[in-house]
């Protein structure tokens, strides 16, 4: 009897021995938010979370008036906050921003003054001139006077049409509220039998190379050029390279005709303004109650971002260097429409994502 | 000078004649103190109650309400004059000194003292003296309706299959003639003894021609195989099903005079529902959830019983604990990503979320009803956490269940 027990015994041991153990999933360890934004908006007291109630952390990069914008973005559908950081020495191609544990950045605000005036007034020659239609970036905007209130990198044209009936077109590349880098002004001098002498007036010592082209053609590598252009109008390009890097090309069109229907180089529109230039300027943009408060719209002068630590946090999907930083802000921001401005004392940890 | 039977049974009906004492209380209070007192905790009280319900249930089940006095004291009535042929008494060879304790009752409690020789002498005619005979009383009281007396504690007296129990039917005839001419509230001591005996008395087992239910109490080491049935709360408070399981089991018993040890193994199926879920989120630029949803429908435990047990006539209880480790489980597994289920399927031989050792202390009570055969109760609780507490939607508890067992006892070839 105690075999036959044992015997059954021993079966369904074995039995349930042999049963087939499949694997369960191995789950990965839980954590706490990473990106966050807390304290007040307004006088009221709020958190932000990426994880929990559809927040979500965004990052990216856009151009803003030619200029790279770098965005976290923290938020949801019903509410979002936005901290955005302008590229600096932006006439440097390539220039990698970094930032750092206890740098304090400053929040842009829209300038208040015109950066540029197009107006043929401005200009030596304006008694030659019967007209001047501006495009910025291919778009009209206006005839004769036009103010450039924004800040940023614009493709400006002129087609000017001279008191002789000719026209001519020309497009330079204007760079408002942000460091030119490179600041000089192309002048020129014709004589009489089609020679004409170009020159850079200003601070020409960081200068590394200058390329002159005469419609395409590379016509020297000197820092000035004194050419014969002929009785034709000529539009002369001016390529430098600073030793810090930044590059600025330029141009204007000379008339060998000597009958003043030139165009100058355009940087002699711009207006020097004492407001703090956008590198590396902070932009924070909020979104609540089904409307955009901003930090560009409101005086902020008093207002910062500290940071306070910055960690390596991991690769996008591009393998790009992801960081983690985490700052103090406390700012002003308006709604532009309504005016209304509330105030936002914040703590906030966002992304921030090296640029090549 | 011997006495001749005829000659003892003379001086003892002058006696039983000359018979007259008071019954009085005082004298089993006397004797109750003698033995030692136990002071049970609360705790010990408490789970004495559970498992005195749990016995008594159980008991009811089997046992007729007509108690074995009242109906020992019926049967003799009913047979003629050798009906007490074959009493059912076990022997005790350890206690060779019963007899004492019977001229000790007799001589103090009956006022027989005087008679103690011839008394001896009677029991030397029973032929007792040898195997032992023992006899608590802590309490006694005439019940008039059943013309016996009835006490609240006793134990069996026990005698050797080999004891002549000739001898005896002249103690019984006695004794039913002194009940009978007794006065209601004087009841000589030797109708007490015989009573007691009488108490344990098993007629059926007499009409069988056997004398035991069990095969020796004897020291020595038997066999058993068991099969129970088990209904226990759930592990986890708010999944109110109850665990179900079927056991069965194989193992030792070791006997010595009323108490026994027993130690075996089991294979216990057990069905269940019990879910657990384990899960995590993981934040980034966003969050992703991931959960483990684990059904547990049966498992399969390998239980190593420890019980020691207490043997009074038919009776057992038993406490102990039991070992259990979990050999093997069946469960409903689904994955989930985001709220999306990623996988659903039925997985064996997993014990996440649990814990593979656990002890169970348990109480219960037993009955004999047949020759080697037991059926009984126990009471369980789980001592030890059963599952990941960290896993639990709710409270884990430490489940009671109940379990009825049939068990069959038997000696190795």
């Amino acid at each position: 009897m105690i075999k036959r027990v044992g015997t059954i015994l021993l079966v369904l041991l074995i039995f349930s021995a042999c049963k087939k153990q499949e694997e369960l999933e191995i789950l990965p360890e839980s954590n706490d938010p990473v990106f966050t934004l807390t304290g007040s908006i307004d006088n009221q007291q709020m958190t932000y979370l990426a994880g929990n109630n559809g927040m979500v952390m965004r990052n990216g990069v856009e151009a803003r008036n030619g200029i790279s914008y770098f965005y976290s973005e923290l938020g949801n559908t019903d509410r979002k906050f936005r901290i955005g950081l302008y590229d600096g020495h932006v006439a440097i191609p390539d220039f990698q921003a970094t930032l750092k544990s206890g740098d304090t950045l400053f929040l842009a605000k829209k300038f208040a003054e015109p950066l540029a005036l197009l107006s043929k007034k401005y200009l030596t020659n304006a008694a030659q001139i019967e007209r001047i239609d501006w495009y910025v970036d291919n778009a009209f905007v206006g005839q004769d006077e036009v103010e450039l209130l924004e800040a940023g990198k614009f493709n400006v044209c002129g087609h000017f049409t001279f008191k002789n009936g000719s026209q001519q077109t020309i497009c330079n590349q204007m760079l408002l509220g942000f460091e030119q880098e490179v600041d000089f002004t192309i002048r020129h001098f014709m004589n009489e039998v089609g020679s004409v002498n170009l020159w850079m007036d200003g601070n020409l010592s960081e200068i590394s190379t200058v390329e002159w082209y005469n419609d395409g053609q590379l016509v020297s590598t000197a820092k000035s050029l004194t050419m014969n252009v002929g009785f034709s109008q000529s539009i002369i390009t001016c390529k430098i390279k600073t030793i810090a890097g930044a590059e600025r090309v330029k141009r204007i069109l000379v008339d060998g005709k000597v009958s003043g229907n030139y165009i100058e180089d355009f940087d002699i529109l711009l207006r020097e303004t004492i407001q703090t230039k956008w590198d590396f300027g902070v932009g924070l943009e909020i979104y609540q109650n089904g409307s955009w408060y901003s930090s560009f719209e409101v005086e902020n002068y008093k207002s910062f971002l500290f940071i306070s630590k910055v960690e390596y946090y991991g690769v996008n999907s591009q393998n790009k260097p992801i960081y983690k930083v985490t700052s103090n802000i406390d700012a002003k921001l308006k709604n532009a429409s309504s005016g209304q401005a509330i105030t936002a004392k914040l703590q906030t940890v966002f992304a921030y994502i090296l640029q090549d | 000078m011997s006495w001749t039977d005829q000659e003892l049974d003379d001086l003892a009906k002058k006696a039983n004649g000359e018979l007259n004492f008071a019954y009085s209380p005082s004298y089993f209070q006397e004797v109750e103190a003698l033995f030692p007192q136990k002071k049970a905790s609360s705790a010990i009280i408490f789970l004495g109650t559970g498992i005195t319900v749990v016995a008594v249930i159980v008991s009811l089940l089997f046992i007729d309400v007509q108690s074995n006095l009242f109906s020992a004291v019926k049967t003799m009535d009913s047979l003629s004059g050798e009906f007490l042929v074959g009493i059912k008494m076990e022997t005790k060879d350890q206690r060779p000194n019963m007899e004492d304790r019977i001229q000790y009752f007799m001589s103090q409690d009956s006022g027989l003292g005087d008679s103690g020789p011839k008394t001896e002498n009677r029991i030397q005619d029973f032929r007792i003296q040898d195997s032992g005979l023992e006899i608590f009383i802590t309490d006694a009281h005439l019940n008039e309706g059943s013309r016996s007396l009835e006490s609240s504690n006793l134990r069996s007296a026990e005698v050797d299959k080999s004891t002549e129990v000739s001898a005896e039917l002249s103690l019984f005839s006695e004794v039913s003639k002194k009940l009978e001419n007794a006065p209601k509230n004087q009841v000589p001591v030797s109708a007490i003894l015989a009573t007691l005996v009488l108490h344990d008395f098993d007629f059926t087992q007499v009409v069988d021609g056997r004398f035991s239910q069990f095969p020796s109490r004897k020291k020595g080491t038997l066999f058993y195989y068991q099969v129970g049935v088990t209904m226990g709360q759930a592990i986890v408070e708010n999944q109110g099903e109850h665990t179900k399981s079927l056991d069965l089991g194989v193992g030792l018993i070791y006997r010595c005079g009323y108490w026994s040890l027993r130690a075996g193994a089991a294979l216990e199926y057990q069905s269940l529902n019990l879910t657990l879920a384990e899960r995590s989120k993981h934040y980034g630029f966003s969050s992703d959830e991931y959960s483990n949803n684990l059904l547990y429908r049966e498992f399969y435990n390998l239980n190593i019983p420890l019980t020691a047990q207490f043997h009074s006539g038919k009776h057992q209880m038993q406490a102990g604990v039991i070992f259990n480790y979990l050999l093997s489980s069946k469960m409903n597994y689904s994955f989930y990503y985001n709220g999306v289920m990623e996988r659903n399927e039925t997985v064996y031989g997993q014990n996440k979320g649990l814990t593979a050792f656990g002890a169970q202390a348990t109480f219960g009570y037993g009955l004999e009803i047949r020759s080697n055969w037991t059926v009984g109760a126990n009471l369980k609780w789980q001592m030890t956490n059963q599952v990941d507490k960290k896993m639990v939607e709710g409270s884990a508890i430490k489940p009671l269940s109940g379990q009825v067992f049939v068990r069959k006892i038997f000696k190795k070839r």
